[in-house]
């Protein structure tokens, strides 16, 4: 299998002393303690069938090695529970050794009822209650004898953060996976609902399920609750008659108590929770009277404009992390103003343009070196291969700002108030108030910004966020659309700014319109998009977690991405640079004038001279590599000074030259966006259909600009 | 009568029983995992972005205006 291909450690399944399954609501520091427990010896794939990611890691003590699994957590966004699901399903299966179901001191009640739903059912767990620097030793310690005493289950305080723990824990862990421990089946009591439980579990002992992992009291209250995932796995084991008799039972069930099931479940359920929480000492911790507001929360409260003020703080945020990588936006508003000079200096010195001129300097000094070989090789090693690392390099303080910016963000608890702030404006259209940071991002270049999609509440709005990102006009657009109002209304400043105001409205409306195309038509979902949700507590950010994370951004990226990016920017190099007669400095020789010579066609409706057909191609097939790319080869092919002159050189009319950009802001990913659309989806069917999907709405506004155009504008 | 109504409609800093979920199965169901079952006792602390902020069994809980509207309550004390 391709997938997980590349990748950080190599797991041979038969070299593995034992299986451990991560579960645990949002927020517990499920990934927290995975980190810790693997030291970001760690593998991320798919889970099979979807664009989940799943990530697997090793732990090894004493010669011994331990694979952890990070299952998907359970998040608070309503109508989509694939992730629940795939969790589910894998502790059905059953292939672990154990399973770590995660608590958490700031979030008790909630995170508790999360543990007492999985380890009810799945015999081999091991409760981890987490954060315990939040409250005393004591009674931290206390609560875990209470838990064994009361359940029947082991349970261990830890602190992730603080590493508190830690050491006894991976003891434990061993002896249990050695012993092969299955806990005792948890109690809860289910008052009236109890009857109807032994009558069902009498139907399911018939059946060979395996008692040391699942808990026939599990199945049988989840089975009234009606749990979809539990009851295909009865249905498969069981008898046709058989699950008939259990369906009459539920139905008996609800006549005669005549009410709600699930109902009582979670009630009996948080009953339970609530009244071994009141029995200990960390009762104080968890009832508390008065919730304290925070900053961010009397700015949220705030009637008027509380969205634009949030959306402010977000992109200052970003702004200055793309200043110091790339001097943008400064660069272009100083030289807009017609200080060039100013402009030359910030972008020379920003760390992106420091790096590419490093690159230069290499690839100059390497073609001077080798002045005696043959050109195509020079070529091939020069423009191809160090051009590609560059591509792959200049990319990396990026990513790693953006991503540490997110990091301190999502760390701190200010994410979440965040996207609930902003929930109501973006799930007008399909998206979570969590679609907001992509945005902002991609205005300055869309590879981070498909990246930060990973902030999505699931897998499927994270999959509309990948495939709406693109849209976003970035940076490099912005240069193309700059040259191309120079060019068609030099003189007219107000016409050039209206020309970029419509691109940056046209490209933002789309990315939105998007992410309901992709929920409704192809995602199929119904709902729009409902919030509830834990606002977790407002918390200074740990420099360990923050580093974590824009760490292995940058790892994944430069892993998976880069490679592909590497790969494409050499094959882009080898057809503009080799045709049917072999090694060629002429484009109008090469394989890319060929391909480019296929847009003709569909540039049929829009009257442009047949001529130019192969040179806007090609043109096209650059701003792939690079949207910026577009206007250095147009230069280079009509033998041009500047770009605006070679804008002016094919002679198109206002209408098609408007119509040619707007396709050009929304026609395809560009490579390296591409790449990371890859790397997020792990699916080529998924990147493949980005590409289609970008290129038929792209077509499909630029006819209708088009025409709509030549109407006004006669 | 006790008086009902809609979290959407509850005062903030006010405490409020739940006591019905007036929703289809699968949001009730979520709401109710939530912590919110009837019985519950509920405090809204805060509202903005068109959520309600509720302090349900010491957890912070944001709910958006659709699924609030779903859910009744009739003031405590
Ligand atoms: N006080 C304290 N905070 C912790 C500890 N472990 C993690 N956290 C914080 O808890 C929050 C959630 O941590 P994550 O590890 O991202 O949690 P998760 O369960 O993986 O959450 P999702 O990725 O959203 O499913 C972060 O703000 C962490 O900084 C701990 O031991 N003590």
């Amino acid at each position: 299998m391709l997938r997980g291909k590349v990748k950080a450690i190599e797991i041979n399944r038969e070299e593995i002393e034992g299986v451990i399954a991560l579960v645990g609501a949002t927020n517990v520091g499920k990934s927290t303690l995975f980190n810790v427990l693997t030291r970001q010896n760690v593998k991320v794939s798919n889970w099979p069938g979807t664009t989940v990611s799943k990530h697997e890691g090793l732990l090894e003590i004493d010669g011994e090695k331990y694979l952890f699994i990070d299952l998907p957590g359970i998040h608070g966004y309503y109508g989509l529970t694939l992730d629940e699901s795939i969790s589910k399903n894998y502790l059905l299966e059953g292939s672990y050794d154990l399973v770590i179901v995660i608590g958490d001191y700031s979030d008790l009640v909630r995170s508790l009822y999360t543990v007492i739903l999985v380890s009810e059912t799945f015999l081999k767990n091991l409760i981890v209650i987490n954060k315990s620097d939040l409250i005393d030793q004591e009674s931290s310690q206390e609560f875990d004898e209470l838990i064994s005493k009361r359940l029947g289950v082991e349970s261990i305080s830890i602190s992730a953060i603080k590493e508190s723990n830690i050491d006894h824990l991976i003891k434990r862990i061993k002896t249990l996976i050695k012993n092969k421990y299955s806990a005792h089946e948890i109690y809860v009591n289910y008052g009236d609902l109890e009857k109807y439980i032994q009558n069902i579990i009498e139907v399911l002992s018939k059946y060979s399920f395996d008692r040391s992992k699942i808990s026939l009291r599990g199945l049988a209250v989840n089975f009234l609750a009606e749990d979809p995932d539990i009851e295909s796995f009865i249905a498969k084991t069981v008898s046709k008659e058989d699950h008939r008799k259990l369906l009459e039972i539920r139905l008996t069930a609800k006549k005669e108590l005549n009410r709600d099931l699930t109902e009582i479940i979670i009630s009996s359920r948080y009953a339970f929770i609530e009244d071994l929480i009141k029995r200990s000492s960390v009762a104080k911790y968890v009832y508390k009277e008065t919730y304290e507001k925070t900053w961010i929360d009397k700015i949220m409260e705030k009637p008027m404009g509380s969205a634009i003020l949030l959306l402010g703080i977000l992109f200052s945020l970003f702004l200055l992390i793309f200043i110091i990588n790339t001097g943008f936006p400064l660069n272009i508003i100083f030289s807009l103003i017609g200080l060039e000079d100013i402009a030359v200096v910030i972008e020379e010195n920003s760390l992106s343009g420091l790096l590419s001129k490093a690159f230069e300097y290499l690839s100059d000094y390497i073609k001077s070196l080798m002045s005696s070989y043959p050109e195509p090789l020079v070529g091939l090693l020069t423009d191809g291969i160090i051009a590609g690392v560059s591509a792959v390099i200049v990319f990396i303080p990026l990513i790693y700002l953006v991503s540490l910016g997110f990091a301190i963000l999502e760390d701190s608890g200010v994410a979440t108030r965040l996207a609930v702030g902003l929930h109501k404006t973006f799930s007008r259209f399909g998206f979570s108030g969590r679609y907001a940071y992509p945005v902002l991002v991609s205005l300055g270049c869309n590879v981070p910004g498909v990246m930060l999609s990973r902030g999505a509440f699931d897998s499927r709005e994270r999959l509309a966020q990948i495939l709406s990102i693109p849209f976003i006009p970035c940076q490099a657009r912005l240069i193309v659309a700059l040259a191309v109002a120079q060019a068609l209304f030099s003189g007219e400043p107000l016409y050039q700014a209206l020309l970029i105001l419509w691109i940056y409205v046209l490209g933002i409306m789309i990315s939105l319109i998007s992410g309901f195309i992709i929920r409704r038509l192809v995602l199929k979902e119904r709902y729009s998009p409902e919030l509830i949700i834990d606002l977790p507590r407002i918390h200074r950010p740990y420099a360990k977690v923050v580093g974590w994370i824009s760490w292995s951004y940058t790892k994944e990226f430069l892993i998976r991405a880069g490679v592909i990016i590497f790969i494409l920017s050499i094959f882009i190099w080898f057809i503009t640079n080799f045709g049917p007669e072999g090694y060629t400095t002429e484009f109008s020789q090469s394989y890319g004038y060929i391909i480019g010579s296929y847009v003709t066609p569909f540039l049929k409706p829009f009257n442009i001279n047949n001529s130019i057909g192969p040179i806007i191609g090609l043109a096209f097939l650059q701003g792939f590599v690079a949207k910026e790319g577009l206007l250095s080869t147009l230069t280079i092919i009509t033998g041009s000074e500047d770009p605006v002159s070679a804008i002016n050189s094919l002679q198109l009319t206002a209408s098609q030259m408007i119509s040619i950009l707007t396709f050009g802001m929304l026609y395809v990913p560009c490579l390296a966006t591409l790449s990371v659309i890859y790397q997020e989806t792990r699916s080529w069917r998924w990147t493949l259909f980005s590409i289609i999907y970008m290129l038929f709405i792209a077509y499909i506004v630029t006819l209708v600009t088009y025409h709509t155009l030549i109407i006004f504008m006669r | 009568m006790m008086t009902q109504l809609t979290l959407d409609m509850g005062e903030i800093g006010r405490r409020y029983n739940v006591v019905g979920i007036n929703a289809g199965r699968g949001l009730s169901e979520k709401i109710m995992e939530m912590g919110i079952v009837p019985g519950t006792e509920i405090k809204i602390i805060s509202r903005f972005g068109g959520h309600v902020i509720v302090m349900v069994r010491g957890s912070v809980i944001a709910l958006s205006r659709g699924i609030s509207r779903k859910i009744l309550i009739s003031p405590l004390e």
